[in-house]
């Protein structure tokens, strides 16, 4: 079986300014528009008819020459057609240009202030699956970003659709960012496209282009936050750091000893003068360091406070740790309610202590005389929560700092849309 | 296979390579002859020029695990847009349509759906219409004209020549092409769109600007 190689373009000249015309489509060639004169023809029967419209404006320079070609998504695509639009009643432009592969069939590359788009026709259109705003396709999420009648301002080259029918289609685009759905639709056909964010570089070196590309501007309608994880990602890998801290957290409250090392009563002295003698613990061992150790005081105060200030005292090195431990407790009814604050026994806690034997050094003061008693207990080797705690704040730092990065760069893509989500807040 | 069949047109001889062919296309001339004794239309047409499908007469593909091979096409035009409907034989006997044009496939065939005539009357792009509880949006609605083809046909030409058709497809990719030959007259084409890719195509037409 002979294998008929395709054609070579079809050439022609332009009846109005004499222009070599070459139409690599042939028959698929709906519309054709002579970049000299911009004169159009539509291509019937392999001859070219007068379509009776032309593009009035100046030139607009595209950026990717007519008849490149070039290599996206691993298909190689020939830029068959060149057309600028804008919005209809609005001041916005953009810039279109149409890729044509003989297998793949049609794709197009959108230029909105230096941020491209890569858009191919959906073959399987998507079922609607809209709540509030937020359409599902491809287990995305998609939002209504923008709907508009476009108008065709500039065109260069042919087209396989007929691109001066543009203002008579509603178009509306949903994003979910770095991809976008645009669906279009007019009495006689409906159309939905999915693209995705293309970098500016990609289309630069794809069609082998020595000029840099047009300079951006603002975000564009699904650019892409760099050097972010998208949430799912980011949620992930959050709940797993999380996950880990609690593994270890319960390992080493399961390993902790819990160790009691001193329990003793006191009774306050006071000297001649009424001033409070400070109090001697008996000794205790710390077997284990770097440890910790909670000292918890009690007293049976009664609408009073006893502070103590304390000492550990290694008595191998003579170093000293200083803390004070205040108890109050404050009582009463008022208004027909009872209230009461604070407790009876109050602790604190002292960490990374080296091993050795230790004493402790109080000196209490008091309210009022009549607490004239109070007890230490002392724990090492327990669990402690504050450090998982402190660990987990840092983690969840990282994906607050990156929710907040994020939201400051959505409300700037989303200012240039009439339905931001976050002009309601 | 008919042997030396001679063409109504041009009166010269040319092989039909599957007796159960319906239409064929002069392999001088390009212009239609019928073969079957119940077609009594009278419209005249040839070859399609260049259209830049990659489809031609003896590609290949694969289809369900089957190999099919294309035997010939009818090609109209609406608008701005046209389409193509390759005729295919399959392994197994089977004869159906492949509908391509601007990089969409659809393997098809002629098939009586009951779906109500009138839903169709002044029907717009958009509307959707509920069969067998799936949606199915119509995509398009266009009058086709200007036939073209080659090759051989297993199943005659809808008559009038010039009448409206609708496009409607589902979310799992299914399609259907409905000519509306008049307001109670209604013939389907049911199938299922497969990217190029997956068609498993050989002998397909290219060029060195292509490879």
């Amino acid at each position: 079986m002979d294998i008929k190689s395709f054609s070579p373009p079809f050439e022609t000249n332009c009846e109005k300014c004499n222009q070599a015309i070459s139409i690599t489509t042939h028959f698929q060639c709906a519309v054709f528009v002579c970049s000299g004169c911009r004169e159009s023809y539509r291509f019937r029967n392999n001859s070219l008819i007068n379509n009776n419209s032309r593009i009035d404006t100046k030139d607009h320079q595209e950026y990717i020459p007519l008849g490149a070609v070039g290599k996206i998504r691993k298909r190689l695509y020939k830029m068959i057609g060149f057309a600028v639009k804008k919005e209809k009643g609005t001041p916005y432009r953009w810039r279109e240009y149409l890729l044509f592969n003989p297998y793949y069939g049609y794709a197009f590359l959108a230029e909105y202030d230096g941020h491209w788009t890569f858009l191919e026709q959906l073959i399987v259109h998507p079922k609607e699956v809209v709540i509030k705003n937020d359409f599902a396709f491809d287990r995305k999420w998609f939002r209504f970003f923008s709907d508009y009648k476009s108008v065709l301002v500039y065109a260069q080259g042919e087209f396989c659709y007929d691109v001066f029918k543009g203002s008579e289609s509603e178009i509306r685009e949903l994003i979910s960012p770095p991809y976008i759905l645009s669906y279009e639709r007019s009495n006689e056909e409906q159309m939905w496209l999915y693209g995705e964010h293309i970098d500016e570089d990609d289309i630069k070196d794809a069609f082998a282009i020595k000029e840099d590309p047009p300079e951006q501007v603002g975000i564009g309608i699904c650019q892409p936050m760099k050097g972010s994880l998208n949430y799912t990602t980011l949620m992930r890998l959050t709940g797993i750091f999380i996950g880990v801290l609690v593994v270890l957290q319960f390992v080493m409250t399961n390993l902790a000893r819990n160790e009691k090392v001193l329990s003793e009563s006191f009774s306050i002295r006071t000297d001649s003068l009424g001033n409070m003698l400070p109090l001697v613990s008996e000794s205790f061992e710390i077997t284990k360091a770097p440890a910790n150790l909670e000292l918890e005081f009690y007293s049976s105060v009664d609408n009073s406070w006893m502070e103590f200030s304390t000492d550990a005292i290694n008595e191998t090195t003579s170093e000293h740790y200083g803390f004070t431990t205040a108890v109050e407790y404050y009582h009463g009814y008022d208004g027909g309610e009872s209230w009461s604050e604070g407790g009876p026994a109050a602790s604190s806690v002292l960490s990374h202590l080296p091993k050795g034997k230790y004493h402790l050094n109080i000196w209490p003061t008091r309210g009022d005389m009549r607490a004239d008693t109070f007890s230490v207990s002392a724990k090492t080797d327990f669990p402690m929560y504050s450090n998982m705690f402190a660990v987990a704040g840092v983690i969840l730092l990282f994906p607050l700092i990156t929710y907040l990065r994020r939201r400051g760069f959505e409300e700037r893509r989303w200012s240039n849309s009439y339905y931001s989500p976050y002009e309601e807040e | 296979m008919i042997v030396g069949f001679k063409c109504n047109e041009c009166k010269k001889t040319f092989d039909i390579d599957h007796d159960d062919a319906l239409v064929a296309f002069c392999t001088h001339c390009g212009m239609i002859n019928r073969l079957s004794q119940s077609d009594n239309s009278d419209f005249k047409f040839g070859a399609p020029e260049e259209d830049y499908s990659p489809i031609q007469i003896g590609t290949t593909g694969k289809f369900e695990g089957k190999q099919f091979q294309v035997a010939g096409r009818l090609r109209f035009d609406f608008r701005n847009a046209f389409r193509n409907f390759w005729s295919v034989v399959v392994e197994d006997g089977r004869r159906l349509w492949l509908i391509e044009s601007y990089g969409y496939y659809v393997i098809a065939k002629n098939e009586s759906l009951q779906i109500p005539a009138n839903l169709f009357r002044s029907v717009k792009a958009g509307k959707i219409i509920s069969f067998e509880e799936k949606e199915w949006p119509v995509e398009t609605v266009y009058e086709n004209q200007n036939y073209k083809g080659e090759g051989e046909l297993f199943e005659t030409i809808p008559s009038p020549f010039t009448h409206e058709q609708v496009e409607m497809s589902n979310e799992s990719g299914e399609g259907i092409f409905i000519s509306i030959l008049s307001p109670s007259n209604l013939v389907f084409y049911r199938g299922k769109y497969f990217e190029f890719d997956e068609m498993n195509f050989k002998t397909f037409r290219t060029s060195a600007a292509w490879i």
